[in-house]
C-alpha cells in the first residue's frame, strides 16, 4: 500500500483529535466529578440514576411528611399529658369531696372544681401553629361558627344556657364543642399514611364533652344543693350526694383512662414514625450509594485515565513533526 | 540512418523528460490540494523507422497523462460522507436537545415536578396555612417556567433547523450548478481536444462529495463522461443542466402541523417532485424538523416537543380534575365550586409545555386553592393529598408516574445521542479507512515523487549527453575534410 503524506497526516490528526477528544472527556470528569454528564453519555445508566433519584426524592418526601407528622405527635402527646394532668387534679378535688371529714368543704370544692374545669377546656382549646389542636378538620377560628348561646369561635365553650337550666344543673351549664372529628392524615409512604389528628369523642368522650360535662355534673353537685341554691360553707353535703360524687369520680378515672389510652396510640404512631424514618434513611443511603457507583466518577480513576491521556497526548505531539516532514525530498542535495 | 537521427531521438527525450518533470512539479505543487489526483506521465516510444538492418526505435514521447483513481472508493466515500455527515448533524442537533433540558444540573424541570407536588405535600400537611398555599403556587409557577424555557429552547432550535435546511438548499442548489457547470466545460475541454481534463473530474469529484455530505447522492457517468446526479432516486444534474430544490412548508388546516419538505422545482417554481434523502445533513436535519422537534407531528415518530406537551397537558388534567371536587378555604359548598389549579386545554389552545399557566381564579387567590373534600374545613387535607399523590401514580401517562414519564423522554433522547455519536464514530473511522486507502491510489507520495524527480532528471540529462555527443559526432565529420 502506498502511504503518502496526506495518509500520514490524516491518521495524525484523527489519532490527535481523537486523543483529545478522550483527554476532554476525562478532565470533564474530574472537574464535575460525575460519570454521567448527559444521557447520551449512556442511556442506560442514565435511566438508573433517574429512577433511583426519583425512588430518592420520593422517600425524602415521605421522611419530610414523617418529621412534619412527628411534630404534631409530640404536641399532641404533651398536651394531653397536660390534659391528663389537669383531670387527675379534678380527681383529686373529687377524692377530698367524697372524704366525710371535707363534706363541709363542698362549695369551696366546687369552686376549685369550676377552675379546673376552666383549665381543662383552655387545654381542650390548645391552638398551636395558627390551628386548634381538638377540633378536627375546623381549625381555625374562621371555620368556627358558634350557635347561641355559644359565643366564641373556639372549639371548646362552657355556655350557660337557660333552657338547660334545672335544680340540678341551676346555672344551665353546658360544654359545647364545635368541631368535629374528621381525621387528618399524612402519606407516610407511596400506599399507606398515618393518622396524626386525635378527635375529640376519642379524647373527651361522647360528643367531644362528655368528660368535661362529667366535670360540670361534680361541680354543680358541689356548689349547689338539690333544691338548686348554691352552697354554703356552712352547708355541708348529703350522703345521697356523696354517693353520686362517688359515680361521678369512678366516670373520672375512667376518662383519665380514656385519654391516657389516647396517649398511648399516640405512642403507637410515633414509635412507627420513627421505625419509618430510620428506615427511609437507612434505604436513602443504600440508594444513594447505588446511584453515586454509577453517576460520581471514581476519582483516583479518573485521574490514573486523565494522566495517561496527558502522556499520549505529549508523546504524539512530540512524534508529530518527525512523522509529517520527512521525504526524500528532505535528503536531496 | 543518419547523425540527425539522434539529434532527432535526443530531442524527443529531452522533450519527454521535460514533461515528465512537469507533471512531477504538478504533483509536488498539488501534494494539498483537496480532490487532487495524481498523474503520472506515459511515456512511448515512438514508431519505429525501417532501416537496411530492420526496424530501428526513433525515440519517445509522452503517450498521455494518466489520472490516478478509482471509481470504486469515489462512491465508497461518497456514501459513508452522506451517513457520517447525518450522524453528526444527529449528534449537534441531540446535543442542543440535551442542553434544554438542562439535566446535568439539580435544577432541571424533573426537579421542579418534583418540587410541585411535593409543595402539596407539605400543604396537606398545614391545609390552613396562607404561606404553604403561596410555596404551592411558587412551585407551581416554577414549573411552568421551566417548562416554557423548555419549550421556547425546543421552538428556537426548531426555528435554527429550518434555516439550516434554507441555506442547505441554497447550497445543494449551487453545488448541483456548479456540477452542470463543470459536466459543460468538459464537453468544452473535450471538444477542443484539450488532453487534460483531470483538473475538471477533479473539481466535479470535490462538488459531489460535498453534495453527499447534504444528502445521499447516486452519480451515474455517461458514454461522454458527464455526470448524471441523483438525490433519493430523482436526478437533478442531467448532463449540463441542473434541477434547482426548495424548501416548502406546508401546514395542516387541523392540526396545524407544519411540515416542511425538500421539492424540486422547475423554471416556473412549481414543485415537480418531493425529495425523501435517506442520509446526510438535510435528511437528519428535516427528521428533526419534522418529528423530533415538532409538536404536532402525526407520523408516530419520537417527537421530543410532543412528549413534553402531553407531559405538560397531563399534569394540568390530572391535577385539574382533582381540584374541580375540591374546596378552598373560603368555599360554603355545599357543591364544590368547580375550580381549577391550571388553565384547561380549550379547542382554541391546547395545553402545551408553551401554554401551561395558572388559572386565573387561583393566580391571586391562594385561599382557593382546593384543598379539602368538605366545605368550611381548613384543616381537611384529602384533595391536597390526592394532588400529592399523583406524583406516585403509576397510570399517569403511558402507564409510568410523571416522573418516570418525564425520564422515559430523556432516555430516549439519550439514545438517540448515543446512537449518533456512535454512528459518527463507526462513520468517522470507515471514513479514515477508506480516505487512506483512495490516498493510496490518488494521493501524491513525495517520496516517489522525489524519485521521478530524479528519474527524469537523469533521464532529461541523459538525453542532453546524446546530443551533445551527436553534436560532437557532426562536427567531427564537418572537419573531416580540413
Amino acid at each position: 500500500m502506498r502511504i503518502t503524506l496526506n495518509s500520514s497526516m490524516n491518521s495524525y490528526q484523527t489519532n490527535l483529535n481523537s486523543i483529545r477528544s478522550r483527554y476532554a472527556k476525562e478532565q470533564q470528569r474530574l472537574t464535575t466529578q460525575k460519570n454521567i454528564q448527559t444521557p447520551s453519555d449512556s442511556p442506560h445508566d442514565f435511566s438508573e440514576i433517574k429512577r433511583l433519584s426519583n425512588t430518592i426524592s420520593q422517600n425524602e418526601r415521605y421522611r419530610k411528611n414523617i418529621e412534619d407528622g412527628r411534630t404534631d405527635v409530640d404536641i399532641y402527646e404533651g398536651t394531653l399529658q397536660n390534659f391528663t394532668d389537669t383531670l387527675v387534679r379534678a380527681k383529686d378535688i373529687v377524692n377530698d369531696a367524697v372524704n366525710p371529714a371535707n363534706f363541709d368543704k363542698a362549695s369551696v370544692l366546687g369552686n376549685n372544681l369550676r377552675n379546673v374545669l376552666d383549665d381543662l377546656v383552655k387545654i381542650a382549646n390548645y391552638e398551636y401553629d395558627g390551628r386548634f389542636a381538638f377540633a378536627g378538620t375546623l381549625t381555625t377560628r374562621s371555620s368556627i361558627t358558634p350557635v347561641a348561646p355559644a359565643t366564641s369561635n373556639l372549639p371548646f365553650e362552657i355556655v350557660k344556657d337557660p333552657g338547660l337550666a334545672s335544680t340540678s344543673n341551676p346555672e344551665g351549664l353546658n360544654v359545647v364543642f364545635k368541631g368535629n372529628n374528621e381525621d387528618r392524615l399524612v402519606a407516610t409512604s407511596s400506599n399507606s399514611t398515618e393518622r396524626i389528628s386525635v378527635r375529640a369523642k376519642d379524647t373527651f368522650g361522647t360528643g367531644g364533652t362528655s368528660t368535661l360535662q362529667n366535670i360540670v355534673d361534680i361541680y354543680n353537685l358541689l356548689a349547689y344543693k338539690q333544691d338548686g341554691t348554691a352552697r354554703t360553707p356552712s352547708d355541708g353535703l348529703a350522703t345521697d350526694e356523696a354517693r353520686s360524687l362517688q359515680d361521678k369520680l369512678k366516670q373520672l378515672a375512667d376518662s383519665v383512662d380514656v385519654v391516657n389510652s389516647e396517649v398511648g396510640r399516640l405512642g403507637g404512631v410515633a414509635n412507627r414514625m420513627d421505625a419509618l424514618n430510620d428506615q427511609i434513611t437507612y434505604e436513602n443511603t443504600r440508594l444513594r450509594e447505588l446511584r453515586s457507583g454509577r453517576e460520581d466518577a471514581d476519582i483516583p480513576e479518573t485521574i490514573l485515565k486523565l494522566r495517561r491521556e496527558e502522556t499520549a497526548l505529549q508523546a504524539t505531539l512530540q512524534i508529530g513533526p518527525d512523522i509529517i516532514q520527512r521525504s526524500l525530498l528532505d535528503f536531496l542535495k | 540512418m543518419s547523425g540527425f537521427n539522434a539529434l532527432e531521438i535526443g530531442k524527443r527525450s529531452l522533450l519527454a523528460h521535460r514533461f515528465g518533470l512537469d507533471v512531477t512539479s504538478n504533483n509536488i505543487a498539488n501534494v494539498n490540494t483537496p480532490g487532487y489526483s495524481r498523474r503520472s506521465a506515459v511515456l512511448k516510444e515512438t514508431t519505429p523507422g525501417l532501416t537496411d538492418i530492420g526496424l530501428m526505435g526513433t525515440g519517445v514521447y509522452v503517450d498521455r497523462v494518466d489520472r490516478m483513481h478509482e471509481a470504486f472508493f469515489d462512491r465508497e466515500i461518497r456514501n459513508n460522507l452522506s451517513r457520517q455527515s447525518g450522524y453528526n448533524t444527529d449528534t449537534q442537533t441531540i446535543d442542543r436537545i440535551e442542553a434544554s433540558f438542562n439535566e446535568s444540573s439539580d435544577y432541571g424541570l424533573d426537579q421542579s415536578i418534583r418540587s410541585f407536588f411535593q409543595s402539596f405535600e407539605d400543604l396537606a400537611l398545614r391545609p390552613e396555612s396562607v404561606d404553604k398555599r403561596n410555596i404551592v403556587l411558587n412551585s407551581a409557577q416554577t414549573m411552568i417556567e421551566q417548562f416554557r424555557a423548555t419549550a421556547q429552547s425546543l421552538a428556537t432550535q426548531r426555528d435554527d433547523t429550518k434555516g439550516r435546511i434554507t441555506t442547505g438548499v441554497t447550497t445543494v442548489n449551487a453545488l448541483l450548478g456548479n456540477i452542470a457547470e463543470i459536466n459543460k466545460n468538459i464537453i468544452i475541454g473535450k471538444a477542443q481536444s484539450a488532453d487534460d481534463i483531470a483538473t475538471l473530474l477533479d473539481q466535479r469529484d470535490v462538488a459531489i462529495e460535498e453534495l453527499s455530505k447534504f444528502a445521499n447522492v447516486q452519480v451515474t457517468i455517461d458514454d461522454d463522461g458527464l455526470a448524471n446526479v441523483a438525490i433519493g432516486g430523482n436526478t437533478l444534474v442531467t448532463g449540463t443542466i441542473a434541477g434547482k430544490l426548495e424548501a416548502r412548508e406546508t401546514i395542516d388546516p387541523i392540526s396545524s402541523e407544519r411540515t416542511l419538505n425538500l421539492v424540486q422545482v422547475n423554471d416556473k417554481g412549481a414543485a415537480v417532485v418531493t425529495l425523501n434523502p435517506t442520509s446526510g445533513e438535510m435528511a437528519s436535519l428535516l427528521k428533526h424538523y419534522n418529528v423530533t422537534l415538532d409538536g404536532n407531528d402525526s407520523s408516530g415518530g419520537f417527537s421530543v416537543v410532543g412528549e413534553l406537551n402531553s407531559l405538560a397537558d397531563a399534569i394540568v388534567d390530572h391535577v385539574n380534575t382533582i381540584s374541580n371536587t375540591g374546596y378552598g378555604l373560603n368555599d360554603s359548598g355545599p357543591a364544590p365550586p368547580g375550580r381549577n389549579f391550571f388553565t384547561p386545554a380549550t379547542a382554541a389552545v391546547p395545553v402545551t409545555a408553551m401554554t401551561i399557566s395558572l388559572d386565573a381564579a387561583i393566580v391571586d387567590n391562594p385561599a382557593d386553592i382546593p384543598t379539602a373534600d368538605t366545605a368550611g374545613a381548613p384543616g381537611n387535607n384529602v384533595v391536597a393529598r390526592q394532588i400529592a399523590a399523583i406524583m406516585n401514580d403509576n397510570t399517569f401517562l403511558n402507564n409510568a408516574t410523571p416522573a418516570e414519564f418525564y425520564s422515559s423522554i430523556l432516555t430516549r433522547v439519550g439514545s438517540m445521542g448515543s446512537e449518533a455519536r456512535n454512528g459518527a464514530t463507526t462513520t468517522e473511522l470507515i471514513g479514515t479507512q477508506l480516505d487512506a486507502q483512495r490516498e493510496s491510489i490518488n494521493g501524491v507520495s513525495l517520496d516517489e515523487e522525489a524519485v521521478n524527480l530524479i528519474k527524469y532528471q537523469k533521464g532529461f540529462e541523459a538525453a542532453a549527453r546524446i546530443i551533445n555527443t551527436t553534436n560532437d559526432m557532426l562536427g567531427l565529420i564537418i572537419n573531416m575534410g580540413r
